[in-house]
């Protein structure tokens, strides 16, 4: 669960880090997946609006792959099919992009009960198995 | 986080994180802490944990005021989660990123 603050995000996605660490998760992936996880957590917390319930951020291991549910009740967006770089000097607007550059699969559904954003990032060494 | 001057350059020392929560202050820190007849700064980057977009912004504001005074923004020793931030975005190609 995330409290609307963004010091809480930077605690959750330590914590999904070490998790992911602890699991055997390769660092380098391990630190991508923190970043997607942040970048996803810090849109839900900051396009919140005032009074709305906090956002929820759950990270879990299904087989040979990784899940990044984010739960927020903002007003949704349309979620461009696809996400560019801005120009180099932008300050903003490269959290989409870099979402779906670390992540295999991004899923968004708009809902009155709380948009969920899905997250999917294989992890190595999980292929298909008798091909 | 500590800053020094030394000459033309401003030194930015333990900075502990640049995440959505802290990007903000450290831009306007940094920003006031640049007097006027400087051109550079140097940003320490050792102790840096991890840097997310937000905190990338907050480079890139600093990255604009220098070169709008002919400067340099230099990175030292970006910590991995660092590197792999810029790589990520291609400003590992518009930064000065320098190792000690």
């Amino acid at each position: 669960m995330l409290h609307r603050g963004l010091e809480s995000v930077v605690e959750i996605a330590r914590s999904a880090e070490q998790l992911l660490l602890s699991s055997g998760v390769p660092g380098p992936d391990a630190m991508a997946i923190r970043l997607a996880l942040t970048e996803a957590a810090n849109n839900a917390v900051q396009y919140a609006p005032p009074g709305s319930p906090p956002a929820e951020v759950e990270l879990s291991l299904e087989p040979g792959r990784v899940r990044i549910l984010v739960i927020d009740h903002g007003p949704g967006f349309g979620l461009p099919k696809t996400s560019t770089l801005p120009e180099p000097d932008a300050e903003n607007g490269r959290g989409l992009y870099l979402i779906r550059t670390i992540m295999d699969e991004v899923i968004y559904e708009p809902a009155a009960t709380g948009n969920r954003l899905v997250l999917r990032k294989k992890l190595p060494g999980s292929g298909c198995a008798g091909v | 986080m500590k800053m020094l001057s030394d000459g033309q350059i401003l030194r930015v020392e333990e900075v502990d994180s640049l995440g959505a929560n802290s990007a903000g202050a450290f831009r306007d820190e940094v920003r006031r802490a640049f007097r006027p007849e400087q051109k550079d700064i140097e940003i320490d980057l050792s102790n840096t944990s991890y840097l997310d977009s937000c905190g990338l912004g907050a480079l890139i504001a600093l990255y604009k005021v220098t070169n709008s005074r002919d400067g340099k923004l230099r990175l030292l020793d970006p910590q991995p989660a660092v590197e792999q931030m810029l790589e990520l975005t291609r400003m590992h190609r518009v930064f000065e990123i320098v190792r000690t």
